[in-house]
């Protein structure tokens, strides 16, 4: 490459400044030569016209004639013959003499003989001796002494033969002379025209070489730029699998650091509920403490590198704004006691339109950062966060989401660094409070990908006022009657065959008092298998399919069971998930699902879904022996608890929700649901916590996914939202405590 | 037709004589005559033209540059055909002589293919013998540059008595 920039270009340049010479120089001798040949042209033509051969012999001609007339007059004169034609004849003559004498006086003869001096004279002489002897043959035949004038001229006419003898000679030699003289410039002529021919030859021959090097040279520079272009493609395909290499070996670093960090941080905190010494606590605390801290960095850098990579995946969902913000104090309020602040959310007591979408995991990513960022860097003061919607351009709707402290704030200088990759307002702050300076670079890119802005206002000493605002689209609230409007307005159901697939035991339990109180008995499958085998052996007038389940998934089972062509082939298959993206819709749709219902499923939903089935032509069996139904699965009788063991008044329940719940179940056994899911959720935790500790992701987020379920269902929405979270966030202690914190009993545990 | 019926009657022979109508006995003094291959003879061996007759002729006026005048020249006169034609010439080649036993051949497509005429009059004056009279061999030099060269120089004869028809 390097020698096409070099060699190339140089002959590539020369070759330039040569060709243009050279055609300067061709041009200049080509009008040369053509002012040659138009000079030689002219030069032939003048030739051609030339009258020289004609002067001679006009001159020969005169001698001649001048000859004969005196010739003829001597003989006169001798013979004394003046008879008339005689005299006649001697005019005539002297006519003819006159006549070619008087030529050399006439148009281009006279131009020729006044060039010569010599040709000159003698052609005057001969002129004045003709002249001088017209008055002698002027009407002679007429004239009565012919003899005596003929006699007298014979002198004369003597004179002029010697005149044009001379003119003759003279007349030859110039025409000799201008003849050699003439070939002499022609030769001349020929002879510049040829070296001009040499020279013209010459500069087309250099002209063509040098046009045949630089066709080589840009043929050269062509190949040259082929091959930079193979190589800059190549260097990108090089460069481009760097990154991704790159990409994978943070993620797989981060895995790797997590997972032993992990089993660290739990184990430090299993040996800290064994009530050791003090001191050992105290170190015990510590390891925790920064071992969090490390986690932190790591899950930021993973998240780094996930948009750098463009890998930052945005779900949008339906989500209610209250509910939102309501979640991120709760999430927040434990940490601002820490360091003495006082949370405050500052959001309209009626907020006008309070679902929207977006991605809300994302969006609570970027509020928790500004909020744990606000604490951090506030003690002993206030955070707001601050909610509102505000009307965009097009009428678009935006989501304003403030969160402002009383910290410490950040000069001019430091906001323009803020939100670059690995800054920090300045060195100190890092060594004080710690982090990567990558929080506000993720959160703005985050931010930006969900088509919205960040940005910040401080005043160092006063406290900061970070913003983030992003479109979001108005949607309805998914249907929700009003407890009073509920079962009334219910038509009586006919007796249908319901196969209900469902592996957590909370949710068959509602599903089935839902069912019950709809008039209907269900044969339940606690996973996609056994779903499919019921589904084989009996006729079912609906199928209701929860989507995520062990051994086989919902969707799976659905798919075999209309690809199996039994009896249920074309029975409808209704989801029911938590999982509300349009990809899922999507997919229940392609494995010939006939319907999708988001969970918690009201009473007025289940009620809408059955009345859109029709119980089958042929009854079976079962549906002969109502009251009988043989389940495939045991249906798990609610495990009866004291009811004073958790003060159920406390619990964070949904009041729609509960209502919901008491209208269809009755209170009792709503308590009895309550209190089951309280005791299922332990179990969960427990299992969230070994798998935390055994650093197994499948498992903590099978556990995960069972509690959001299960805790939707009964009406404990911040455990369900908190759950889903955490199940897109890495494996955390912190939530774990979180989440914890939310069940009633787990933090009594904790306490005792 | 009356006169041609009355001719073939008196002459008694349908192919005897064309010249007793074809060609008059020039009334004025004889400035050219032509001879050699002619059927039409007003003259023994010969058809001699006076000035009126010649003028008779078709023939054309032009004005022209030549060696042998100085600046535009007008010459006018009966075409060479004209004249060939009157003496009804037939052969390839003229032989044209002067007065001073100058003598040209001139193809006989000189006079078939240019406009050749023998002018009698120049500037509009007869031309006598000091002024290369009676005849000039005028070559159409206005018409076409290409003639204007020795070659047809030296067979622009002037002084013109006779023009012999050559095979």
């Amino acid at each position: 490459m390097s020698n096409f920039t070099g060699s190339t270009g140089k002959i590539l340049r020369q070759a330039g400044t040569r060709t243009a010479v050279l055609q300067v120089f061709s041009a200049v001798l080509l009008v040369l030569l053509i002012f040659l040949y138009v000079d030689m042209w002219s030069r032939q033509k003048s030739l051609r016209d030339g009258i020289r051969e004609n002067a001679m012999w006009a001159v020969f001609q005169i001698d001649r004639e001048s000859r004969r007339l005196s010739e003829e007059v001597q003989l006169a004169a001798v013979r004394g013959d003046a008879s008339v034609p005689t005299l006649k004849a001697i005019a005539q003559r002297y006519d003819i003499v006159y006549s070619r004498t008087d030529l050399l006086r006439k148009g281009r003869f006279q131009d020729f003989f006044d060039q010569n001096d010599d040709v000159s004279t003698a052609g005057i002489a001969v002129r004045d001796d003709v002249n001088a002897l017209d008055h002698v043959f002027t009407k002679l035949d007429k004239a009565p002494d012919g003899l005596q004038r003929m006699t007298a001229s014979v002198e004369p006419l003597k004179k002029l033969v010697d005149d044009t003898n001379a003119l003759l000679l003279a007349t030859n030699k110039a025409v000799s002379e201008r003849r050699a003289e003439s070939r002499d410039d022609l030769a001349q002529l020929e002879h510049t025209s040829s070296i001009y021919l040499i020279l013209l030859v010459g500069s087309v021959g250099f002209l063509i070489f040098t046009l045949r090097r630089q066709l080589l040279a840009v043929k050269n520079a062509g190949l040259g730029l082929e091959t930079m272009a193979n190589d800059l493609a190549s260097a990108y395909t090089a460069a481009d699998a760097g990154n991704r290499a790159k990409s994978q070996f943070m993620a797989t670093m981060g895995h790797e650091i997590r997972t032993p960090l992990n089993a660290i941080l739990g184990t430090a905190e299993l040996l800290q509920l064994s009530n050791p010494e003090p001191d050992v606590n105290a170190s015990l605390q510590t390891i925790r403490t920064s071992g969090e801290a490390l986690l932190e960095i790591l899950n930021e850098i993973l998240d780094y590198s996930k948009i750098e990579y463009g890998k930052l995946d945005v779900e949008m969902r339906r989500f209610s704004v209250p509910e939102f913000a309501n979640n991120v104090m709760d999430m927040m309020r434990g940490r601002a006691k820490e360091h003495g602040d006082v949370l405050v959310l500052d959001m309209p007591k009626t907020v006008e339109r309070p679902w929207v979408k977006t991605d809300p995991t994302r969006l609570r990513q970027i509020v928790l950062n500004l909020m744990s960022n606000a604490i951090k860097f506030t003690s002993d003061g206030t955070v707001t966060l601050r909610m509102r919607e505000i009307s965009g351009p097009n009428g678009a709707c935006l989501l304003r989401i403030e969160v402002q402290d009383t910290g410490i704030g950040i000069d001019e200088e430091g906001c323009r660094k803020l939100f670059k990759p690995f800054s920090q307002v300045d060195a100190s702050i890092s060594r004080r409070f710690g982090g990567t300076g990558l929080g506000l670079t993720i959160s703005k890119e985050i931010a930006e990908r969900l088509g919205g802005d960040m940005g910040v206002e401080s005043e160092k000493g006063k406290g900061s006022t970070f913003w983030v605002q992003i479109p979001v689209e108005r949607v309805s609230a998914p249907e929700e009657l009003a407890p009073n409007d509920r079962p009334t307005g219910m038509d009586t159901l006919p007796r249908l065959r319901v196969l209900l697939v469902e592996d957590n035991k909370i949710n068959q339990q509602i599903a089935t008092r839902f069912l019950e109180r709809l008039g209907q008995v269900a044969t339940i499958a606690a996973d996609g298998l056994q779903a499919v085998n019921a589904a084989a052996a009996d006729r079912y007038d609906i199928i209701l399919m929860d989507m995520q389940m062990p051994v086989m998934d919902g969707i799976q089972a659905a798919r075999e069971i209309r690809q199996g062509g039994g009896i249920n082939a074309s029975t409808p298959i209704v989801a029911m998930t938590a999982n509300a993206s349009d990809e899922d819709r999507q997919s229940c749709m392609e494995a010939g699902m006939n319907g999708f219902e988001l969970k918690p499923i009201t009473l007025a939903r289940l009620h809408a879904v059955l009345s859109t089935a029709r119980p089958g032509s042929e009854p079976s069996d079962e549906a002969k022996a109502p009251t009988v139904a043989q389940p495939v699965a045991e249906v798990v009788s609610l495990p009866v608890a004291p009811a004073s063991a958790v003060a159920i008044g406390s619990y964070d329940i949904d009041p729609a929700r509960r209502a919901e719940l008491i209208e269809a179940l009755g209170e009792e056994i709503f308590d009895e649901l309550v209190e089951s899911f309280v005791n299922d959720a332990r179990d969960l935790l427990k299992e969230y916590k070994a798998a935390l500790v055994a650093a197994d992701e499948h498992e903590a987020d099978k556990a995960l996914h069972t509690l959001k379920g299960a805790a939707a269902n009964v009406g404990f929405n911040t455990v369900s939202v908190l759950a889903q979270n955490m199940r897109a966030t890495p494996l955390d202690n912190e939530n774990y405590e979180r989440l914890a914190a939310c069940i009633p009993g787990q933090v009594q545990d904790k306490a005792a | 037709m009356k006169a041609i019926l009355l001719g073939l009657l008196m002459s008694g022979s349908l192919f005897a004589s064309t010249s007793a109508f074809a060609l008059d006995k020039p009334a004025g003094d004889t400035i050219l005559t032509v001879t050699g291959h002619i059927t039409n003879t007003n003259v023994s061996g010969g058809a001699a033209f006076d000035l009126k007759m010649l003028e008779g002729l078709d023939g054309r006026k032009a004005s022209m540059q030549t060696p042998w005048t100085e600046g535009m020249t007008e010459f006018s006169g009966p075409y060479l055909r004209a004249v060939l034609k009157a003496a009804g010439a037939t052969g390839k080649t003229l032989k044209v002589k002067a007065i001073n036993d100058y003598a040209a051949e001139v193809p006989m497509e000189d006079a078939d293919k240019l406009d050749t005429i023998l002018a009698v009059r120049m500037n509009g004056d007869e031309m006598s013998v000091r002024d290369k009279g009676p005849i000039f061999l005028i070559y159409p030099f206005d018409k076409d540059k290409s003639i204007y060269n020795e070659k047809y120089f030296s067979r622009s004869v002037w002084q013109i008595k006779e023009i012999e028809v050559v095979e």
